[in-house]
Protein backbone atom coordinates (compact mmCIF):
# COMPACT_ATOMS: atom_id res chain seq x y z
CA UNK A 1 0.00 0.00 0.00
CA UNK A 2 1.37 3.43 -0.92
CA UNK A 3 0.95 6.61 1.15
CA UNK A 4 -1.63 8.12 -1.17
CA UNK A 5 -3.92 5.13 -0.79
CA UNK A 6 -3.24 5.04 2.94
CA UNK A 7 -4.31 8.65 3.38
CA UNK A 8 -7.64 7.95 1.68
CA UNK A 9 -8.23 5.01 3.96
CA UNK A 10 -7.26 6.91 7.11
CA UNK A 11 -10.35 9.11 6.95
CA UNK A 12 -12.59 6.06 6.55
CA UNK A 13 -10.72 4.29 9.33
CA UNK A 14 -11.25 7.18 11.75
CA UNK A 15 -14.97 7.22 10.83
CA UNK A 16 -15.25 3.48 11.47
CA UNK A 17 -16.05 2.81 7.81
CA UNK A 18 -13.21 0.46 6.94
CA UNK A 19 -13.79 -3.27 6.48
CA UNK A 20 -11.48 -5.59 8.42
CA UNK A 21 -9.16 -6.78 5.61
CA UNK A 22 -8.45 -3.14 4.77
CA UNK A 23 -8.00 -2.28 8.44
CA UNK A 24 -5.29 -4.94 8.67
CA UNK A 25 -3.52 -3.66 5.56
CA UNK A 26 -3.71 -0.07 6.71
CA UNK A 27 -2.38 -0.94 10.16
CA UNK A 28 0.57 -2.69 8.60
CA UNK A 29 1.31 0.44 6.59
CA UNK A 30 0.85 2.74 9.62
CA UNK A 31 3.23 0.71 11.73
CA UNK A 32 5.93 1.10 9.08
CA UNK A 33 5.30 4.68 7.88
CA UNK A 34 5.65 7.49 10.38
CA UNK A 35 4.29 10.34 8.16
CA UNK A 36 1.05 8.38 7.65
CA UNK A 37 0.93 7.47 11.33
CA UNK A 38 1.21 11.18 12.11
CA UNK A 39 -1.65 11.93 9.72
CA UNK A 40 -3.76 9.26 11.36
CA UNK A 41 -3.11 10.76 14.80
CA UNK A 42 -4.01 14.20 13.46
CA UNK A 43 -7.31 13.07 11.94
CA UNK A 44 -8.16 11.33 15.20
CA UNK A 45 -7.41 14.48 17.18
CA UNK A 46 -9.42 16.50 14.68
CA UNK A 47 -12.47 14.30 15.28
CA UNK A 48 -12.15 14.85 19.03
CA UNK A 49 -11.76 18.59 18.54
CA UNK A 50 -14.78 18.81 16.24
CA UNK A 51 -16.88 16.96 18.82
CA UNK A 52 -16.41 19.90 21.20
CA UNK A 53 -19.08 21.90 19.39
CA UNK A 54 -22.00 20.81 21.48
CA UNK A 55 -25.46 20.15 20.11
CA UNK A 56 -28.26 22.60 20.78
CA UNK A 57 -31.33 21.73 22.79
CA UNK A 58 -34.59 22.56 20.96
CA UNK A 59 -36.94 24.98 22.67
CA UNK A 60 -40.14 23.91 20.91
CA UNK A 61 -42.27 20.78 21.02
CA UNK A 62 -45.14 19.01 19.31
CA UNK A 63 -47.67 21.74 20.16
CA UNK A 64 -45.60 24.19 18.13
CA UNK A 65 -45.73 21.79 15.20
CA UNK A 66 -49.54 21.65 15.45
CA UNK A 67 -49.58 25.42 15.31
CA UNK A 68 -47.19 25.47 12.34
CA UNK A 69 -49.40 23.04 10.44
CA UNK A 70 -52.51 25.15 11.14
CA UNK A 71 -50.63 28.27 10.03
CA UNK A 72 -49.61 26.62 6.75
CA UNK A 73 -53.21 25.52 6.17
CA UNK A 74 -54.38 29.11 6.57
CA UNK A 75 -51.78 30.39 4.12
CA UNK A 76 -52.75 27.73 1.62
CA UNK A 77 -56.44 28.49 1.84
CA UNK A 78 -55.74 32.17 1.18
CA UNK A 79 -53.52 31.48 -1.80
CA UNK A 80 -56.12 29.05 -3.16
CA UNK A 81 -58.57 31.94 -3.57
CA UNK A 82 -59.24 33.03 -7.17
CA UNK A 83 -56.87 35.70 -8.51
CA UNK A 84 -58.17 39.20 -7.62
CA UNK A 85 -59.96 40.96 -10.47
CA UNK A 86 -57.42 43.75 -10.88
CA UNK A 87 -54.63 41.20 -11.21
CA UNK A 88 -56.63 39.21 -13.75
CA UNK A 89 -57.26 42.42 -15.70
CA UNK A 90 -53.55 43.28 -15.81
CA UNK A 91 -52.66 39.74 -16.82
CA UNK A 92 -55.18 39.73 -19.66
CA UNK A 93 -53.97 43.16 -20.87
CA UNK A 94 -50.40 41.89 -20.98
CA UNK A 95 -51.48 38.77 -22.77
CA UNK A 96 -53.47 40.77 -25.34
CA UNK A 97 -50.52 43.14 -25.81
CA UNK A 98 -48.15 40.25 -26.50
CA UNK A 99 -50.72 38.77 -28.86
CA UNK A 100 -50.86 42.03 -30.85
CA UNK A 101 -47.13 42.43 -31.21
CA UNK A 102 -46.80 38.80 -32.23
CA UNK A 103 -49.67 39.11 -34.65
CA UNK A 104 -51.66 36.49 -32.81
CA UNK A 105 -54.34 37.20 -30.27
CA UNK A 106 -53.66 34.85 -27.41
CA UNK A 107 -56.49 33.97 -25.07
CA UNK A 108 -54.76 31.17 -23.25
CA UNK A 109 -55.70 31.44 -19.59
CA UNK A 110 -53.01 31.68 -16.94
CA UNK A 111 -53.03 28.36 -15.15
CA UNK A 112 -51.29 27.29 -11.98
CA UNK A 113 -48.73 24.47 -12.08
CA UNK A 114 -50.11 20.97 -11.93
CA UNK A 115 -50.89 19.96 -8.38
CA UNK A 116 -48.66 16.90 -8.30
CA UNK A 117 -45.47 18.72 -9.24
CA UNK A 118 -46.22 21.43 -6.73
CA UNK A 119 -47.09 18.97 -4.01
CA UNK A 120 -43.95 16.92 -4.41
CA UNK A 121 -41.80 20.03 -4.57
CA UNK A 122 -43.36 21.45 -1.44
CA UNK A 123 -43.00 18.24 0.56
CA UNK A 124 -39.35 17.88 -0.33
CA UNK A 125 -38.75 21.51 0.50
CA UNK A 126 -38.14 23.00 -2.91
CA UNK A 127 -39.50 26.34 -3.92
CA UNK A 128 -39.66 27.94 -7.34
CA UNK A 129 -36.29 29.67 -7.24
CA UNK A 130 -34.35 26.49 -6.67
CA UNK A 131 -31.51 25.96 -9.00
CA UNK A 132 -29.50 23.06 -10.30
CA UNK A 133 -28.01 22.19 -6.93
CA UNK A 134 -31.29 20.92 -5.58
CA UNK A 135 -32.28 19.43 -8.87
CA UNK A 136 -29.03 17.50 -8.81
CA UNK A 137 -29.67 16.39 -5.25
CA UNK A 138 -33.08 15.08 -6.21
CA UNK A 139 -32.02 13.23 -9.32
CA UNK A 140 -28.93 12.00 -7.52
CA UNK A 141 -31.08 10.71 -4.72
CA UNK A 142 -33.18 8.71 -7.12
CA UNK A 143 -30.07 7.21 -8.63
CA UNK A 144 -28.63 6.30 -5.28
CA UNK A 145 -31.87 4.72 -4.16
CA UNK A 146 -31.93 2.53 -7.23
CA UNK A 147 -28.32 1.53 -6.68
CA UNK A 148 -27.75 -1.25 -4.25
CA UNK A 149 -24.05 -0.81 -3.72
CA UNK A 150 -22.38 1.05 -0.90
CA UNK A 151 -20.17 0.69 2.12
CA UNK A 152 -21.44 -0.66 5.38
CA UNK A 153 -20.62 0.76 8.74
CA UNK B 1 -35.68 0.61 14.21
CA UNK B 2 -36.31 1.74 10.64
CA UNK B 3 -39.29 -0.61 10.34
CA UNK B 4 -40.81 0.84 13.47
CA UNK B 5 -40.54 4.33 11.91
CA UNK B 6 -42.17 3.13 8.69
CA UNK B 7 -44.94 1.58 10.76
CA UNK B 8 -45.46 4.86 12.60
CA UNK B 9 -45.57 6.74 9.30
CA UNK B 10 -48.13 4.29 7.95
CA UNK B 11 -50.28 4.80 11.01
CA UNK B 12 -49.90 8.57 10.70
CA UNK B 13 -51.11 8.36 7.10
CA UNK B 14 -54.22 6.58 8.36
CA UNK B 15 -54.92 9.45 10.72
CA UNK B 16 -53.15 8.32 13.88
CA UNK B 17 -51.98 11.61 15.36
CA UNK B 18 -50.07 9.96 18.21
CA UNK B 19 -47.98 7.98 15.76
CA UNK B 20 -46.80 11.19 14.11
CA UNK B 21 -46.16 12.78 17.51
CA UNK B 22 -43.95 9.80 18.36
CA UNK B 23 -41.95 10.27 15.16
CA UNK B 24 -41.64 13.96 15.94
CA UNK B 25 -40.37 13.29 19.43
CA UNK B 26 -37.89 10.72 18.17
CA UNK B 27 -36.36 12.90 15.48
CA UNK B 28 -37.06 16.56 16.11
CA UNK B 29 -33.87 17.29 18.07
CA UNK B 30 -31.80 15.62 15.36
CA UNK B 31 -33.46 17.66 12.63
CA UNK B 32 -32.82 20.84 14.62
CA UNK B 33 -29.17 19.96 15.10
CA UNK B 34 -28.53 19.18 11.44
CA UNK B 35 -29.87 22.62 10.54
CA UNK B 36 -28.09 24.25 13.48
CA UNK B 37 -24.75 22.86 12.42
CA UNK B 38 -25.31 23.78 8.83
CA UNK B 39 -26.54 27.35 9.44
CA UNK B 40 -24.97 28.17 12.80
CA UNK B 41 -28.16 29.79 14.02
CA UNK B 42 -30.43 28.20 16.60
CA UNK B 43 -33.69 30.00 15.73
CA UNK B 44 -33.34 29.47 12.01
CA UNK B 45 -32.53 25.81 12.71
CA UNK B 46 -35.66 25.30 14.75
CA UNK B 47 -37.74 27.07 12.12
CA UNK B 48 -36.40 24.74 9.44
CA UNK B 49 -36.94 21.61 11.52
CA UNK B 50 -40.57 22.66 12.19
CA UNK B 51 -41.06 23.34 8.52
CA UNK B 52 -39.63 19.95 7.62
CA UNK B 53 -42.01 18.11 9.95
CA UNK B 54 -44.98 20.18 8.78
CA UNK B 55 -44.20 19.28 5.14
CA UNK B 56 -43.74 15.62 5.98
CA UNK B 57 -47.02 15.65 7.88
CA UNK B 58 -48.79 17.20 4.90
CA UNK B 59 -47.28 14.61 2.59
CA UNK B 60 -47.69 11.67 4.98
CA UNK B 61 -50.04 9.83 2.63
CA UNK B 62 -47.45 9.97 -0.15
CA UNK B 63 -44.66 8.49 1.97
CA UNK B 64 -43.34 5.20 0.61
CA UNK B 65 -41.25 3.00 2.85
CA UNK B 66 -38.73 2.57 0.00
CA UNK B 67 -36.35 4.82 1.91
CA UNK B 68 -35.95 5.03 5.66
CA UNK B 69 -37.95 7.70 7.44
CA UNK B 70 -34.75 9.22 8.85
CA UNK B 71 -33.20 9.48 5.38
CA UNK B 72 -36.35 11.13 4.10
CA UNK B 73 -36.34 13.59 6.99
CA UNK B 74 -32.65 14.44 6.52
CA UNK B 75 -33.27 15.06 2.85
CA UNK B 76 -36.12 17.47 3.52
CA UNK B 77 -34.06 19.28 6.17
CA UNK B 78 -31.04 19.48 3.84
CA UNK B 79 -33.09 21.00 1.03
CA UNK B 80 -34.64 23.55 3.36
CA UNK B 81 -31.18 24.43 4.69
CA UNK B 82 -29.77 24.93 1.20
CA UNK B 83 -32.71 27.18 0.34
CA UNK B 84 -32.36 29.16 3.55
CA UNK B 85 -28.62 29.59 3.07
CA UNK B 86 -29.27 30.96 -0.39
CA UNK B 87 -31.99 33.39 0.67
CA UNK B 88 -30.26 34.97 3.63
CA UNK B 89 -26.89 34.54 5.17
CA UNK B 90 -27.99 33.38 8.58
CA UNK B 91 -24.67 31.74 9.19
CA UNK B 92 -22.16 32.69 11.77
CA UNK B 93 -23.69 35.60 13.62
CA UNK B 94 -24.85 33.95 16.80
CA UNK B 95 -22.87 33.79 20.00
CA UNK B 96 -22.81 30.39 21.63
CA UNK B 97 -25.17 30.47 24.58
CA UNK B 98 -24.47 28.98 27.96
CA UNK B 99 -26.12 25.64 27.96
CA UNK B 100 -24.38 24.39 31.05
CA UNK B 101 -24.88 26.91 33.79
CA UNK B 102 -22.76 26.21 36.80
CA UNK B 103 -21.66 28.46 39.63
CA UNK B 104 -18.43 26.73 40.33
CA UNK B 105 -15.60 29.29 40.23
CA UNK B 106 -13.04 26.63 39.48
CA UNK B 107 -14.82 25.65 36.30
CA UNK B 108 -14.92 29.16 34.92
CA UNK B 109 -11.51 29.25 33.26
CA UNK B 110 -11.86 25.76 31.85
CA UNK B 111 -15.33 26.54 30.58
CA UNK B 112 -14.23 29.81 29.00
CA UNK B 113 -11.52 27.92 27.18
CA UNK B 114 -13.77 25.13 26.00
CA UNK B 115 -16.31 27.69 24.85
CA UNK B 116 -13.62 29.41 22.88
CA UNK B 117 -12.62 26.14 21.23
CA UNK B 118 -16.26 25.37 20.56
CA UNK B 119 -16.62 28.74 18.81
CA UNK B 120 -13.48 28.15 16.77
CA UNK B 121 -14.70 24.73 15.66
CA UNK B 122 -18.09 26.15 14.76
CA UNK B 123 -16.58 28.99 12.74
CA UNK B 124 -14.24 26.64 10.89
CA UNK B 125 -17.15 24.36 9.99
CA UNK B 126 -19.36 27.25 8.90
CA UNK B 127 -16.62 28.44 6.58
CA UNK B 128 -16.60 25.15 4.67
CA UNK B 129 -18.38 25.02 1.30
CA UNK B 130 -21.99 23.86 1.73
CA UNK B 131 -21.56 20.28 0.53
CA UNK B 132 -18.41 19.67 2.58
CA UNK B 133 -20.20 21.10 5.61
CA UNK B 134 -23.16 18.79 5.08
CA UNK B 135 -20.87 15.79 4.84
CA UNK B 136 -19.20 16.69 8.15
CA UNK B 137 -22.52 17.35 9.87
CA UNK B 138 -24.04 14.04 8.81
CA UNK B 139 -20.97 11.90 9.45
CA UNK B 140 -19.27 13.49 12.43
CA UNK B 141 -22.22 14.86 14.37
CA UNK B 142 -25.15 12.73 13.27
CA UNK B 143 -22.91 9.67 13.06
CA UNK B 144 -24.63 8.34 9.97
CA UNK B 145 -22.98 5.61 7.96
CA UNK B 146 -21.39 6.75 4.70
CA UNK B 147 -24.17 4.95 2.86
CA UNK B 148 -26.98 6.68 4.76
CA UNK B 149 -25.34 10.11 4.49
CA UNK B 150 -24.74 9.69 0.76
CA UNK B 151 -28.37 8.72 0.33
CA UNK B 152 -29.56 11.73 2.32
CA UNK B 153 -27.38 14.04 0.21
CA UNK B 154 -28.27 12.39 -3.05
CA UNK B 155 -24.69 11.57 -4.01
CA UNK B 156 -22.62 8.41 -4.35
CA UNK B 157 -20.58 7.00 -1.47
CA UNK B 158 -17.43 7.76 -3.48
CA UNK B 159 -18.46 11.40 -3.87
CA UNK B 160 -19.21 11.61 -0.16
CA UNK B 161 -15.81 10.17 0.68
CA UNK B 162 -14.09 12.77 -1.40
CA UNK B 163 -16.15 15.57 0.20
CA UNK B 164 -15.21 14.29 3.65
CA UNK B 165 -11.57 14.10 2.75
CA UNK B 166 -11.56 17.68 1.49
CA UNK B 167 -13.60 18.90 4.48
CA UNK B 168 -11.29 17.27 7.00
CA UNK B 169 -8.20 18.50 5.23
CA UNK B 170 -9.61 22.04 5.31
CA UNK B 171 -10.56 21.73 8.98
CA UNK B 172 -7.15 20.32 9.84
CA UNK B 173 -5.58 23.41 8.33
CA UNK B 174 -8.04 25.83 9.92
CA UNK B 175 -7.70 24.30 13.38
CA UNK B 176 -4.00 23.41 13.23
CA UNK B 177 -3.18 25.61 16.22
CA UNK B 178 -5.68 23.83 18.46
CA UNK B 179 -4.92 20.23 17.68
CA UNK B 180 -2.13 20.10 20.28
ZN1 LIG C 1 2.64 6.22 4.35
Amino acid sequence: MNCKKAERLIVRYVDGELSSPLVDRLEVHLSACSPCRLKYEEFKRLSKLIAQWEPTRPALGYEALRERIRQRERVRSISALPVPRWAAAILSLISIGIGFTAGIRSERPVRPHTASVNQVASIIGLSQHDDLVEAAILTGFRNVISEKSGAKR
Amino acid sequence: MADYDAELMKRAALGDEDAFATLFNRYYARAVNVAYRFLGNRDAAEDIAMDAFARIYEGRCAFRAASKFSTYLYRVVINLCLNAAKRRSVVREEALSDQHESDSQVDLAARAQSKEISTLVRDAILRLPANQRLAIVLITYEELSYKAAAEAMGISVKALESLLHRAKTNLRKALADYMG
